[in-house]
């Protein structure tokens, strides 16, 4: 290796920035990301939770491989059913505009799991919201009916997003029908909430 | 530069653009296209003035005839190839030497104050010679000042600040403008004023400073590589005084503009995208000028790009919003063109006052917006600000419009809910303009058409969930030969009580 390209390669290593930190694992403390998430891989590399070739969802950046889920069965439940609330379009649309819930910061997660009565679960339940926002931000606008919303969620991969991260299936997207392109509101029994709990 | 040097650079303006020259008149590209460079050219021979020519030419504008002698000099001077104005002009006045200078003023008046100096009074012609810069080319190419630029020459009388937000329009190409004060409960009703202004002004944007209202009025097309800004007041009349209380001459390429305000502190956000040529800087410069009363008036100190981190100076962005969450000012980053782009950044204020930004977060849309817009709305007695997002209609995709609300993640970080409005809208829109009367807040739309459309949005959100998030209150034709392209509302009240 020639002097000047090592000088450069020393240079550039001590003089480069650090890539911003994806919204994913960014920490409010300015730390780039926490134990249990590593920023985004080579640009153009499926990003965390997008289905790979193979059709096997990426682990979640916010947990550990393998690692036990945060989230309870119990909440796990209770945000299946929120999904499935013929007032899930409201209920999103109060809490981005005036988020109520107890204690503070009532963010408007916080108010969404609130609403879910979900008292955990936060990284699973932000990856869905994450997703609502940004892919289903118009199917899931207030004035959109809740089962078209669904459809959405069932069909961009949110609620994989979530049932990846909790390691539970729940019938969200049974109902769905394409002709449509909504997911009634079917009642589901709690037990049809599965969680695993095997890696 | 040397005399004569305007003349030369308007007749530089054919060969650039026969070369295909993307560069303003007198400048040329720099190396790396990023930006335009200003060129100095061969002055030629030194015209010579003498202080009576120059007096003469001064009392000629001073004079009641000075339309009527642009008028009679048009139809006298000039042919279907050629018009010598100036000379004509000059030979009106009696100019015995000076006739190159008077010739170049003329040039400049006949591309940037036609409609003005034919159509409008002679203090609308008068302005428009000064604001362009025309008497300007006069003064360097004679060596001497006139003194018809050094203070308004027909000052509107000093009022006080208006009342009610006001519409204003005008035409890019020839200046003309019309102006009429929102009423909120006769929208349509109401007398419209008619004005000219220097044709090249290229923007508007409404600025609220201890409690006056003005608009601040960009120019981007004139002869020099720098033209004039200025800050204009909004009268109870449903005009624009003709005194601002500050003005200076940035160089060309601001293009893309926001405004927020810090308790008494008014702040304008302006930036390079360089979808205007930029001159001087770069593409992806910006520069945050600071607006505070002082009891001598208007304390204004200017903050070039000395607040901007690497995040937010590159990719360049075409959209900049300002917004408040939870009391404190952001601002929202864009970037329509691929790829697209999102970043959002809080606006910290060191003790000396001076604005830093702090990139907060990046924003993962799925899309692009061709026009993006934040407001404030009083949603059951309590204002949320939100962010509008237009697309114009592609191929097989209708034009869409969004409305969210700016919220707060776990983080403590702004992002956006989910719409509280997804629809489609007319496929063509050029622009909308938010302002705020009474409780309420409302829109003013832009048509490529030529329709211009005022919606009042509903105060309880409880409407927005049953799908009336707004009505609209007033529906216009503004025609489109040539379009209405510089809008904006004075008194817009986005960032202080309405």
């Amino acid at each position: 290796m020639r002097l000047g390209t090592l000088l450069l390669l020393v240079v550039s290593t001590l003089t480069a920035c650090p890539a911003p930190a994806p919204p994913s694992c960014s920490e409010p403390d300015g730390a780039p990301c926490s134990d249990a998430s590593l920023p985004d891989a080579t640009p153009g590399q499926p990003r965390p939770n997008e289905p790979d070739d193979a059709g096997h969802p990426w682990p979640d950046p916010a947990r550990p491989d393998g690692g036990p889920s945060e989230c309870s069965s119990e909440d796990a439940e209770a945000w299946a059913r929120f999904r499935r609330s013929p007032r899930l379009t409201e209920l999103l649309a109060r809490c981005s505009v005036a988020p109520l819930c107890e204690g503070a910061p009532c963010t408007f997660p916080a108010c969404v799991r609130a609403a879910a009565r979900v008292t955990g679960c936060a990284a699973c339940t932000n990856a869905e919201l994450a997703c609502i926002s940004d892919v289903c931000g118009a199917s899931c606008a207030a004035n959109t009916p809740s089962e078209n919303c669904r459809w959405c969620l069932c069909n961009s991969g949110c609620v994989n997003l979530f049932e990846a991260c909790s390691r539970s299936v729940d019938g969200s997207c049974d109902a769905c029908t394409a002709a449509n392109e909504s997911c009634p509101p079917h009642s589901l029994s709690p037990a049809a909430v599965l969680v695993l709990t095997a890696p | 530069m040397g005399r004569g040097v305007p003349l030369a650079l308007c007749l530089a303006l054919g060969a650039c653009l026969a070369d295909g020259n993307p560069c303003p008149p007198g400048s040329l590209p720099d190396a790396d296209e990023d930006r335009c460079i200003p060129v100095g050219l061969d002055a030629g021979p030194v015209p010579s003035c003498s202080s009576a020519d120059i007096a003469a030419w001064t009392a000629r504008h001073r004079a009641p005839t000075l339309v009527e002698d642009v008028r009679s000099c048009e139809e006298t001077s000039c042919t279907v190839n050629a018009c010598d104005l100036g000379g004509c002009l000059a030979e009106v006045a009696g100019l015995v030497e000076c006739l190159d200078c008077a010739r170049a003023e003329g040039l400049c008046g006949m591309q940037q104050c036609g409609s003005a100096c034919r159509l409008g009074t002679e203090g609308e012609c008068r302005r428009c010679l000064c604001d362009a810069g025309c008497v300007g080319t006069f003064e360097t190419c004679a060596g001497a000042s006139t003194g018809l630029c050094d203070a308004d020459p027909d000052p509107t009388p000093p009022e006080d600040t208006v009342a009610l937000p006001l519409l204003v329009r005008r035409k890019s190409l020839t200046g003309f403008t019309r102006s009429r004060l929102f009423v909120a409960d006769a929208p349509t009703v109401g007398e419209e004023r008619s004005g000219y202004a220097a044709a090249g002004w290229t923007d508007f944007v409404p600025l609220t400073v201890a409690g006056k209202d003005y608009l601040f009025e960009v120019m981007d097309r004139c002869s020099g590589a720098r033209c004039p800004v200025r800050l204009s007041p909004a009268l109870p009349d449903g005009q624009l005084g003709s005194v601002p209380p500050w003005r200076d001459r940035w160089s060309r390429g601001w293009d893309t503009f926001s405004s927020f305000a810090v308790g008494p502190t008014t702040f304008l956000v302006a930036y390079k995208s360089g979808q205007r040529p930029p001159i001087d800087e770069a593409r992806g410069t910006g520069r945050i000028v600071a607006f505070r009363a002082t009891d001598s008036g208007l304390e204004i100190s200017d903050h070039t790009d000395e607040a901007w981190p690497a995040r937010l100076r590159i990719p360049p962005w075409t959209h900049i919003s300002g917004f408040a969450l939870d009391a404190a000012p952001f601002l929202v980053f864009h970037r329509s063109t691929a790829p697209h782009d999102t970043a959002v950044a809080s606006i910290e204020l060191d003790p000396e006052g001076r604005p830093t930004l702090v990139h907060r977060a990046d924003l993962d849309w799925p899309r692009s917006w061709d026009v993006l817009e934040s407001f404030p709305v009083a949603l059951d007695g309590e204002v949320r600000w939100l962010l509008l997002g237009y697309r114009r209609s592609t191929g097989d995709e209708a034009a869409a419009m969004e409305i969210r609300a700016w919220t707060t993640s776990d983080f403590g970080t702004p992002t956006t809910g989910p719409a509280l409005v997804a629809e489609e809208w007319p496929t063509d829109l050029l622009g909308v303009s938010a302002f705020r009367s009474g409780s309420a807040t409302y829109l003013l739309r832009q048509e490529r058409s030529g329709t211009a459309v005022i919606l009042r949005f509903a105060p309880t959100l409880a409407q927005w969930i049953r799908g009336e998030p707004y009505e609209e209150v007033a529906r216009f034709e503004w025609g489109t030969r040539p379009g209405w392209d510089v809008v904006g509302v004075a008194r817009a009240r986005l960032w202080n009580e309405p």
